[in-house]
């Protein structure tokens, strides 16, 4: 088998191990990475829209997250260079405060990444300043907020509320999501955007950023 | 008749002479006697308090002595964050720290283990006639990713071995939280493992449905009854879990009520379910309360259907609210 087939095969089965070894074939190949990463973009958007029909699960969704991680940081270095990683926008993602779910933040943060984007996941449980901070640090394009709980959805809130404070509301999009939000919260709340799952996320960054 | 009775014949899959009635009160106990949810779930005295007045206002026919499950996760060695409007949260995860060989049984002495056991003791002797007092644990796979962080998820398909290893032991601890409980004459366990919804039927039965064996053995032993609690959208396991050697299963709002109950019943199963909590009795007006109550009645009516929220209720609920589902089941 071709080594680029294996390894959007090995990221479709989940297996980092294999994802890397193969990366580093490809990298040592010296195959043009952008067409890769594209197969790879493309294998990772799949994935997504059969972990929200439930023809995957949480288990095969994070290997499969896992090892397209592991064929990224094999790239990493050589990306640059080849000029295959044209990023899409930079992303800092958490967890609402006191909010201590992380699986779906997970899921949206590795779908961004594989779609062309830089994203720096705080974590859960972020106080709304510290986003705000980190997205100051990176330049960020976009903040986004994760609450799962209606008693942390505030905490989106008090995201767009310090940025208008120190009159840095312009400067980012804020989106937001996560089970017990809802487009019209969102609106209400002032966001810029809300997205029911992972590849709508996507969808909804490329939006923003008006990229494809 | 004693307002358990409808609750017991739901359980053996019985036509109830009414429909049963469990409003889960966790933290929301704290709301009702005005104490903030991280000194409620500290204080065997709170616990009594916030249950008697869940009684008299809510009118049960069953009752969760705590809503909590880090209780063993902290007593095992996870580092809890705590809140005042929410039960606390797992944030350190023990087996980062230790290996699993080094864990030891959770005992009746430790941690919170005293204040809740001293509580179920209390509640059985005072309103264990006329209420279905429940001891709820904590699920195994849920206990599993509280040790070992939601890497758990991905190790079921790279070190399968290794989270058979500590399922395992959670089981042991579930089984061994049920004994505590029974002992005290607690009549009902739920093994609550709402992490059940995240995997698939496949994995299900592989690691979570092994885990259970424990914990049922001891419930059949004391003669009580068992259930499992399950959260988020768990369609796909319903079959699953209408086919688990317990009386019954209870699901929230993610899910079609109608073919929970058409599951539960092809195996005679007791189900629990499903008052919308966030939509429905934490931001809902009295009359949608009703409505949605009348729907999942309408719905699940008939042997086996016990009418409960989703899961924990959350701590600002409304209580006119939770009372006017209670008027609807008394007939008044
Ligand atoms: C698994 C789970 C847990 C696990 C979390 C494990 C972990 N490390 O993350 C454990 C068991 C630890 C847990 C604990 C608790 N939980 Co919980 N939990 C769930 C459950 C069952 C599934 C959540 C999940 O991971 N789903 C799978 C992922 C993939 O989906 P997702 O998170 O929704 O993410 C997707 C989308 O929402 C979206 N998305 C997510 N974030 C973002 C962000 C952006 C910017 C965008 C665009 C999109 C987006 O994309 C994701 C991918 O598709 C839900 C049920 C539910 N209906 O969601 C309850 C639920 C969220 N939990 C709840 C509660 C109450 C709790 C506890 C308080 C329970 C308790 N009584 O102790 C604690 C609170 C801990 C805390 N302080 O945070 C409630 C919240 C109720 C409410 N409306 O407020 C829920 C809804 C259950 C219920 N019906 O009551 N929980």
């Amino acid at each position: 088998m071709e080594c680029v087939e294996k390894l959007v095969q090995a990221v479709m089965e989940g297996d980092d191990e294999v994802a890397a070894e193969v990366a580093q074939e490809v990298v040592e190949k010296g195959e043009d990475l952008q067409p890769v990463v594209a197969k790879l973009t493309e294998a990772m958007r799949e994935l997504g829209k059969q972990f929200e029909t439930f023809e995957i699960f949480l288990p095969e969704m994070m290997c499969s997250s896992d090892a397209m991680t592991a064929a990224m940081d094999v790239f990493g270095p050589k990306l640059g260079a080849s000029g295959a990683a044209k990023k899409k926008g930079v992303v800092v993602i958490g967890g609402a405060p006191g909010d201590m779910h992380e699986i779906g933040k997970n899921i949206v943060t590795t779908v961004l990444q594989s779609d062309g984007y830089e994203v720096a996941d705080l974590g859960r449980d972020v106080a709304a300043l510290e986003f705000v901070k980190k997205a100051q640090e990176l330049k960020a394009d976009i903040i986004a907020v994760s609450a799962l709980m209606t008693t942390t959805m505030p905490g989106a809130k008090e995201v767009i509320r310090i940025l208008s404070e120190q009159g840095l509301r312009e400067k980012y999009k804020v989106i937001v999501g996560g089970a017990p939000t809802n487009g019209k919260w969102a609106k209400e709340i002032g966001a810029d955007g809300w997205a029911e799952n992972s590849t709508d996320a996507v969808t909804l960054c490329n939006n923003l950023m008006g990229v494809e | 008749m004693a307002n358990k009775d409808v609750l017991i014949q739901a359980l053996n899959y019985e036509e109830p002479a009414r429909v049963p009635w469990v409003p889960y009160v966790g933290v929301h106990g704290g709301y009702l006697i005005g104490k903030d949810a991280d000194e409620y779930l500290n204080s065997a005295e709170l616990l009594y308090q916030g249950a008697m007045k869940a009684i008299e206002e809510y009118r049960p026919d069953g009752l969760p002595i705590a809503f909590d499950l880090q209780l063993e996760a902290e007593v095992l060695g996870c580092d809890l964050a705590w809140v005042k409007d929410n039960p606390p949260a797992v944030k350190g995860h023990v087996l980062d720290k230790v290996s699993l060989s080094d864990l030891r049984l959770p005992t009746e002495g430790d941690g919170r283990m005293p204040l809740v056991l001293k509580t179920a003791e209390r509640l059985v002797q005072e309103v264990g006639k006329d209420i279905g007092l429940m001891g709820l644990v904590c699920g195994p796979f849920t206990l599993g990713l509280h040790l070992m962080g939601s890497k758990i998820v991905s190790k079921m398909v790279k070190k399968p071995d290794e989270v058979l290893e500590v399922m395992g032991f959670c089981a042991k601890v579930c089984a061994e939280m049920a004994r505590m409980y029974l002992d005290r004459g607690i009549e009902i366990i739920a093994v609550v493992d709402p992490m059940t919804s995240t995997i698939s039927p496949k994995f299900f039965d592989k690691f979570v449905v092994p885990s259970y064996d424990p914990a049922i053995e001891i419930i059949n032993k004391f003669k009580a009854y068992s259930l499992c609690f399950v959260c988020g959208n768990a369609t796909r396991i319903i079959p699953n879990l209408s086919r688990l050697n317990m009386h019954g299963f209870a699901v929230d709002e993610n899910l079609d009520f109608k073919y929970v109950a058409e599951e539960a019943r092809k195996n005679r199963k007791a189900f629990a379910g499903n008052l919308p909590l966030t939509t429905g009795l934490l931001f809902g007006e009295v009359e949608e309360n009703i409505q949605y109550a009348e729907e999942c009645i309408e719905i699940g009516k008939g042997p086996g259907f016990i009418l409960a929220p989703g899961c924990d209720m959350p701590y600002f609920c409304e209580p006119e609210n939770v009372k006017a589902v209670a008027g609807l089941v008394h007939g008044k």
